[in-house]
Order: C-alpha cells, then sequence, then structure tokens
C-alpha cells in the first residue's frame, strides 16, 4: 500500500499577483503544494521567485489573489505563533544576529514555541542543545558552536541559517538560494538534510535552486518562474538538461 | 544663520575699552607662574589623592544607578515591548520619552542645589543629582541605539515566532550592544568630570578642593588638583578604550 496522501494540499495560491508602483514582480500566480513534496523553483534573477517565496511565508501580502496554508487563509489576523509553525523561510541575507554565537541563532528558531522564560534562560543555558548540536554537526560547522556569528564565514553563517530554520521545523520550508555559498559536497549533506526531513516528516519543501543535479536528485517537482509569470510546472523526471538550457537561454 | 549669530554677539564686546578687566591681565600671569612648581607637598598630594577617589567614587555610584533605569527606560520608550500595531505603543512611548525629557533637561546642577536643600551636603545628594539627569541621557540615547537597529534580522526572528520581549531578547539587544556599551563608556568620563564640578558645591570632591584653593589664592595648589584631574580623565580614557576593546574581542 503506499502512503495515505492527505487530502488538503498545504499551500495553495490562487491568481497571486504583487507589484511595486509599476513594477508588476508576481502576475496570475497559481499553484498548489501537498505534504511530502520538495519542489524546486528555478528561474533567472528578477524573475520574481524572492517574492513569491516572500508571499508564502506572509513576510508581504498580495495585491491580488489569496494564500492559503493548510486551508486557511494567509492575511494579517493569523497569530505568529502559528504562522511560525506553518512556514518557515531561509533568505538569502540569511539574517543572522551578528554578535550572538551561534547556537543561539540557531535556538531562535525555537521562539515561536518558547515562553518568554525559557527564552531568556537559553541565553545563559542553551535549552534544547541536543538538537541543535545534531544538525550543526550534520552540516559540519559542530565546532563552531559556541562562536560570535560574525567571525564565521559565508558559506559557515549560510549554513546557520539553514540550521535555524530546521529547528523552527515549520510544515511547509521555504529556501531562497540556500546553497549559494557552499562547495558542491557541502551542498549535497545540506539538501540530503532538507529533503530527509521534509519526508520523514511529512512536510513541504519549496527550493529556489540553480543547479541542474541538485534539482534531479532531490526534488520531485520543478516549478519555472519567467519575467514575473509561472513558466512551467512539471514533475522533475520530465525534466532534462535541454529544458533547463532552452528556459534560461530565452531569458537571459 | 549660526555664522551670523556669530558676528552679531562679537559687537557686544566693547573692543575700545580693555577686555581685560584692569587687573586682571596680572592676576592671569600670576596664575599661570604658579604652575612652576605646582605644589608637591606629601600631605596635601594626600588630599588631591582623596578628592580624587571621591570624585571617581560619586561618579561610579551615579552610572551604578543611572544605567539600569536608563536601559529600563529606555527599552520602554523604544516602544518594542508592545506589539507594533498595538494602541498603547502611542502612548507608552510618548508618555516614558516625556519622562526621560524631563529627567535630563534639569542639569545635574540645579538636581544638587534642590538635593542638598533637602539632605544637607551629603554624598547621596551629589550621587542622586548626577543619577537622574544621566539616567535621562541614556534612557533617551539608549531608546534611539535600539530603535535604529537593522530591520532583517528582526524581521526574520518575528517570522520564527519571537514576541515583542523575546524580539528584544534576541534581536533589538543583542544588535544595539556595541553602541550601548560604547555610548554608556563615554558617559561614564562625562560623569567623572561631571562630579568634579558638582563638588564646587560643597560636596566633596575635586571641584571642592578646587574651590577652597581658590579661596586662599594658593594657586600652586590649584594647578595640581587640575593636574590630577586631567591625569584622572586621560586614565579613566584610557581604561575604557582597553575595556570596550576587550569587549567587542
Amino acid at each position: 500500500m503506499g502512503k495515505i496522501q492527505s487530502s488538503k494540499p498545504l499551500l495553495v495560491a490562487r491568481n497571486v499577483s504583487k507589484h511595486y508602483g509599476n513594477t508588476r514582480a508576481l502576475t496570475g500566480i497559481t499553484l498548489s503544494i501537498n505534504a511530502g513534496e520538495i519542489v524546486a523553483l528555478i528561474g533567472p534573477s528578477g524573475s520574481g521567485k524572492t517574492t513569491l517565496l516572500n508571499l508564502i511565508a506572509g513576510v508581504i501580502q498580495p495585491d491580488i489573489g489569496e494564500i492559503e496554508l493548510n486551508g486557511k487563509l494567509l492575511d494579517q489576523s493569523i497569530s505568529r505563533k502559528v504562522l511560525s509553525q506553518s512556514v518557515g523561510l531561509i533568505n538569502q541575507q540569511y539574517s543572522l544576529v551578528p554578535n550572538l554565537p551561534v547556537i543561539h541563532n540557531v535556538l531562535a528558531g525555537n521562539l515561536g514555541k518558547w515562553g518568554m522564560f525559557k527564552a531568556f534562560l537559553s541565553l545563559m543555558w542553551p535549552q534544547d542543545k541536543n538538537s541543535a548540536s545534531g544538525i550543526l554537526s550534520s552540516l559540519g560547522i559542530a565546532d563552531k558552536i559556541n562562536e560570535r556569528t560574525a567571525h564565521l564565514s559565508g558559506g559557515e553563517q549560510q549554513r546557520v541559517a539553514i540550521a535555524r530554520t530546521l529547528i523552527q521545523a515549520p510544515t511547509i520550508l521555504l529556501a531562497d538560494e540556500p546553497v549559494s555559498s557552499l562547495d558542491p559536497f557541502l551542498a549535497e549533506i545540506a539538501l540530503k538534510l532538507l529533503s530527509t526531513t521534509t519526508l520523514s516528516n511529512n512536510r513541504a519543501l519549496i527550493i529556489s535552486l540553480h543547479s541542474p543535479h541538485l534539482i534531479k536528485t532531490y526534488c520531485s517537482r520543478v516549478i519555472g518562474v519567467q519575467h514575473g509569470e509561472l513558466g512551467f510546472d512539471i514533475p522533475a523526471s520530465e525534466v532534462t538538461d535541454h529544458l533547463l538550457e532552452q528556459f534560461y537561454e530565452t531569458n537571459s | 544663520m549660526l555664522l551670523c549669530t556669530f558676528f552679531w554677539s562679537l559687537t557686544a564686546v566693547n573692543w575700545n575699552g580693555p577686555i581685560v578687566h584692569t587687573g586682571g591681565g596680572s592676576a592671569f600671569i600670576t596664575f599661570l607662574s604658579a604652575l612652576f612648581p605646582p605644589e608637591l607637598s606629601p600631605s596635601f598630594i594626600y588630599v588631591c589623592i582623596t578628592a580624587t577617589v571621591k570624585t571617581v567614587v560619586f561618579a561610579s555610584a551615579a552610572m551604578t544607578i543611572a544605567v539600569p533605569l536608563g536601559l529600563v527606560l529606555g527599552i520602554v520608550a523604544s516602544g518594542q515591548i508592545v506589539e507594533n500595531n498595538s494602541p498603547s505603543r502611542y502612548y507608552i512611548i510618548i508618555t516614558t520619552r516625556l519622562l526621560l525629557g524631563a529627567m535630563r533637561s534639569i542639569h545635574e546642577l540645579v538636581w544638587a542645589v534642590l538635593f542638598v536643600a533637602a539632605i544637607g551636603l551629603s554624598p547621596l545628594a551629589a550621587i542622586i543629582s548626577l543619577a537622574i539627569p544621566y539616567a535621562g541621557i541614556l534612557g533617551r540615547i539608549y531608546s534611539e541605539l535600539i530603535q535604529d537597529v537593522p530591520n532583517e534580522p528582526i524581521e526574520t526572528l518575528r517570522s520564527a515566532g519571537a514576541s515583542p520581549v523575546k524580539l528584544l531578547m534576541y534581536g533589538y539587544i543583542p544588535l544595539a550592544l556595541p553602541d550601548l556599551l560604547s555610548y554608556t563608556f563615554y558617559r561614564f568620563e562625562c560623569a567623572i568630570r561631571a562630579s568634579a564640578i558638582l563638588s564646587f558645591i560643597g560636596i566633596q570632591g575635586i571641584g571642592y578642593e578646587i574651590q577652597l584653593s581658590l579661596h586662599d589664592l594658593l594657586f600652586d595648589q590649584v594647578w595640581t588638583l587640575l593636574i590630577f584631574l586631567v591625569v584622572l580623565i586621560v586614565l579613566v580614557d584610557l581604561w575604557s578604550t582597553n575595556l570596550r576593546r576587550r569587549l567587542m574581542d
């Protein structure tokens, strides 16, 4: 018997559009994502991938259309706590707190779940340290756990940002070029960790990537965005190198 | 506009008459020559040392009150203890900023005159008179430093589920900390100088001794005290730079 798929999609976007002044960043985006899916989001720079990820994460609101998370409309009325458990985003700037040691930046992923007292206590005696050190260890930066985050290299900081979102453990994990500063070996390790976590917990992962190899190895579905519109939305098995070449060429 | 005001003020000086009042020129020279040599007797040096210690102690005690008080008020005044769209936020900010403004608009000398009238020439009067305006100054600057932190880490923490207080603990304070410390060290130096001035009105310290020696026209003693004051400020400056470098690591 196959895995029982839950009938309700984790994410639905209906005719979503977003513009900044006269520039239309996204137009008419409609898609739905189910549990267990690992979706690659591809497109040239400026095509609207980051805007789409920010919209799904609730960082910005669409001008037209709506987004539903777990069947519930994503708008200003959703509580911070519910939102942080439903969706989490690793953005391109990492947005870590440079002065804090790595461990606190990683454990900050728990701030939606911890009470005020526990959050305060953890600054002096890190709470629930094991899962954090486990993840850092898998990503190869276990030895940096008490270093001031500002002292880490770009690739190391990127892995800290990945670790933080893994600790947050949202149902839908969004990642905006999360392995851009990692060498191919480390990029595979990170992707493997993200995909294993997603599949074993029946969550969903939407990740913007450039590498055809990573896309074909880890993703089940590929969505191409060009000039703010949906170019294609196909299973990963149907993606060929030729298709990718054509897609990037026509958009450069 | 400032330049115009400056030039206008120059016209208020009576350039035709002597600029220095009669006898002033020779008094000035007497004062300068007392520097070579300054008063160096052991008993007086002892007086200088105790006066310097008292000045530093009063300043430190005042800062020990002013820093936590300023930090609490500064955090409240930044508005970051309630949600961005909370209705009470505006009132909280306005009330605390008014309070901080009132505290610092009255100069420490004026506070000192008030407290000395109330409780006499005691060290407590000096300490409180310094602590209140300094808490006001620190609180105002702290609240602005907290509000001026980069927005991105804050937004990321917010989307990780952090409430306003947790945002303060994991975001605002760590991000603002280098500037908070830097400004606090600067204010500590100011507090030492202010403490020296404050003691002019009779509370013990360097200023009090300077005032005593001036009245007795013992200018060489005044110079010794001034040298002590300068050395003190320089030492505090070096110490705080060193400490700041070690903390920033």
